[in-house]
């Protein structure tokens, strides 16, 4: 996220988890525009490039995805799976961002090769450190790779 | 009471040793009992017989040496009754002297055997004499021997006398001229006995057999040829078998008898080998048979004793597979007839009941654990519902009361953000209580794999996570030096502590400072690890209430909490394998502890676990 137009993509099926995080990173002083899918088909979708997700200026290849694991149709899980399969996603910074704390689901998500796992806090001053944290590392320290190309 | 050690039991000999030591011990006794019976009976008639030989061959010695004394005495009273005698008695003069020394050497055998004979006057002195012995003389001998001469009608035989070797046995007779005495004829005959007579005699008393002849008197023996030694027992008084044995020969069997007309005994022994020898030689026959037989026994009874114990020895060998779990076949002793056959059936079908009932117990676990493994799996997807569903309205509760006061906060009067401020607070209640709730459920559903724990380094670990909370209150927190290694599982037990920890600063009356205090001690091998507060303590009878899950003892007002934290404790170190409790004086601190398994005790068991397997 060198540049603040990179995309950030929120696959989050919550409305309310959806305006907070906004609402987060809007209190953090992020600039990254966040484009946002509520399923596992359209964040597969989007991240192909098909359907409606075709115009890549409206809809620009994310720098980094946000993942939720519980979604409607396909699992968080099986998006990760996916990407990783993917040529083009194989580099993709995916960072899951959930509400379960089970050992197991942590356990697979870096199996099929989550970069990072978080876990949703209840209170929103929680919630807003750590996206000031999250921000400060993936954009300050960490560098990013090149995404898109094979 | 003490106690006595168990005495080791005596080693037992195996049935293929035992059953032929009793039947060989039988054979023996049995041969040795039939021995000695047989051999008595043989060695008594065997004796019988050789004593009626004895009698009879004595006797007839005997008979016949009485028969030799009487024709002594006949030639005998021939010569003194002679008329050459008889005329030189009356008129000695030299023509008749001559044709008396003829009658005189003319009798009584053969010259050979004659030693002297001679003519003797009443009073005993020598009137005339024929042959060369003259140094002979025993003049009280001979004074008997014309005595009893002067009062026998025929002639008499005298005592044997030994002269160097040579035996001597003198006979004499009266000479009567008119009615009156007039002298004595007396001749002493050596003692000589032809090689044919001799083979006779031995063909009469056997061979082996010994006789002899000696006078009642006793003195002098001889075997009739030459001089004996005298036997060594008295043999004059008993007629009946005497036993005796003489110095450098063998044990005999002898009779004796008196010769009558005589002074004479004779004497027949009979060496008892040579009697008893039938005897022996059944006795050794007999040992050889025995000693065949009982090799035979053995043989026989140990292999009787190899068909009985091969069976139960398979049997044996059958019933320690199925100890050790691993039995399959038969033991083969089923189609016998008899009563091991019986057994190893029985056996079988034993065998055939336990494999059954172990397999249906085995399908019976392995359903049951199929059923346990589901249940597991449902409570799991539904902790996972809770977990992320529940949690999710609690966030937008939280999140937009929070917005709401940033956002809205200045159009909002005291009430309204005091309310806003409730339903924040109320959202964080219930996320801590789900995450307790999650926390409980998964120390008591996980499987803990207990491994050795470094406990200083877990100790510090929970106390730096609590730093912040512990300046917060402005607590003092003291750990004991270098606590012991146990044996734990390492996520639970630093939840378990972290639990003690918060509440020992947590429970302490408004104003006071907390001071806690980790220390240990060791009890029976185990650890026992105290956190002890200055707090508010608690009631003996609350001491068990506090483990349980929701029990609060206050409001969440005064102290804030969910009422897990205790429990998640005891749970968590009953699952560790150990145990939780607490003491306390109220008003001045309460002292919880947990006792876990050192690492050395852990080392032991699992080294008598491996010896045991």
């Amino acid at each position: 996220m060198s540049g603040s137009g990179t995309a950030i993509l929120l696959v989050e099926d919550d409305d309310n988890d959806v305006l907070l995080i906004r609402r987060a990173f809007t209190q953090a002083g992020i600039d990254h525009p966040i484009q946002v899918v509520r399923d596992g088909d359209a964040a597969v979708a989007y991240l192909g490039g098909t359907d409606r997700y075709q115009d890549r200026k409206a809809y620009p290849l994310p720098s980094l995805m946000l993942l939720d694991l519980k979604l409607p149709r396909r699992s968080g899980l099986e998006v990760l799976a996916w990407a990783r399969q993917e040529e083009r996603l194989r580099r993709l910074p995916i960072v899951v961002l959930t509400s379960s704390r089970e050992l197991a689901d942590v356990n697979r998500a870096y199996e099929l090769g989550a970069n990072s796992y978080l876990v949703k806090p209840v209170e929103f001053p929680q919630l807003l450190d750590m996206v000031k944290i999250f921000d400060g590392y993936w954009s300050g320290l960490n560098e990013l790779p090149e995404i898109g190309a094979a | 009471m003490s106690e006595t050690p168990p005495q080791p039991s005596p080693r037992r000999w195996p049935i293929t040793v035992k059953l032929p030591i009793l039947i060989g011990g039988l054979l023996v006794v049995v041969t040795v009992i039939y021995g000695y019976a047989a051999y008595d009976t043989m060695a008594h008639s065997a004796l019988a017989v050789a004593t009626a030989h004895l009698d009879t061959v004595t006797s007839q010695f005997a008979k016949s040496l009485h028969q030799s004394r009487d024709q002594m005495a006949a030639a005998m009273k021939g010569a003194a009754d002679s008329a050459a005698l008889r005329a030189f008695v009356v008129r000695p003069d030299v023509r008749r002297r001559t044709r008396a020394l003829a009658v005189l050497r003319a009798t009584g055998g053969p010259p050979e055997q004659l030693a002297v004979s001679e003519l003797l006057d009443t009073l005993g002195h020598r009137v005339l004499a024929v042959g060369g012995f003259d140094r002979w003389a025993n003049s009280a001998a001979d004074a008997e021997l014309v005595r009893a001469a002067a009062h026998a009608d025929s002639g008499v035989v005298g005592e044997f006398r030994a002269v160097g070797d040579t035996i001597l046995l003198p006979v004499a007779g009266k000479v009567v001229i008119d009615g009156r005495l007039r002298g004595y004829v007396v001749q002493w005959h050596r003692l000589m006995t032809s090689p044919e007579s001799r083979r006779g005699t031995a063909l009469i008393v056997g061979t082996g057999a010994s006789i002899y002849v000696g006078n009642v008197a006793g003195g002098v023996w001889t075997d009739l040829s030459l001089r004996a030694s005298a036997p060594p027992v008295d043999v004059s008084r008993d007629s009946g078998i005497l036993r005796y044995q003489r110095p450098g020969g063998p044990p005999v069997l002898a009779t004796a008898r008196a010769v009558p007309g005589t002074p004479w005994l004779v004497l027949l022994e009979f060496p008892s080998r040579a009697v008893l020898a039938p005897a022996r030689l059944f006795l050794g026959r007999l040992a050889r048979i025995g000693t065949i037989v009982l090799v035979l026994g053995l043989l026989a009874a140990y292999a009787v004793s190899r068909t009985l114990t091969g069976p139960l020895a398979r049997l044996t060998l059958a019933a320690e597979e199925i100890a050790a779990g691993s039995y399959r076949g038969s033991v083969g002793v089923a189609d016998r007839g008899d009563e091991i056959g019986r057994l190893g059936s029985a056996f079988e079908t034993m065998v055939d009941h336990v494999r059954e009932s172990r397999q249906e117990l085995e399908e019976r676990v392995k359903a049951r654990t199929a059923e346990l493994q589901e249940r597991n799996e449902e409570l799991e997807a539904f902790a996972y519902s809770i977990s992320h569903d529940l949690r999710a309205p609690l966030r937008a509760m939280g999140g937009f009361s929070q917005a709401m006061l940033e956002d809205y906060g200045d159009r909002l009067d005291e009430t309204g953000r005091g309310y806003a401020q409730r339903v924040v607070t109320a959202a964080q209640t219930m996320d801590q209580l789900i995450r307790d709730l999650l926390t409980y459920s998964k120390v008591t559903r996980s499987e803990l794999e207990l491994a050795p724990l470094h406990l200083a380094r877990i100790l510090h670990g929970v106390v730096r996570d609590l730093e912040e909370e512990i300046r917060g209150r402005h607590a003092q927190v003291a750990l004991d030096a270098s606590p012991p290694d146990v044996v734990g599982h390492e996520a639970t037990l630093t939840q378990v502590m972290t639990n003690l920890v918060s509440n020992a600063i947590k429970f302490v009356p408004a104003g006071r400072a907390p001071e806690v205090r980790i220390r240990w001690d060791l009890r029976g091998g185990r650890l026992r690890l105290w956190v002890e507060d200055n707090g508010i303590g608690i009631a003996p009878e609350h001491y068990e209430r506090v483990f349980r899950v929701f029990e609060r003892l206050h409001g969440a007002e005064e102290y804030p909490g969910t009422g897990i934290g205790l429990a998640i404790v005891r749970k968590g170190v009953e699952r560790m394998g150990g145990r939780a409790g607490v003491e306390s004086t109220p008003g001045q601190g309460s002292r919880f502890w947990i006792e876990l398994s050192l690492v050395e005790e852990r080392n032991e068991r699992e080294r008598h676990s491996d010896t045991a397997g």
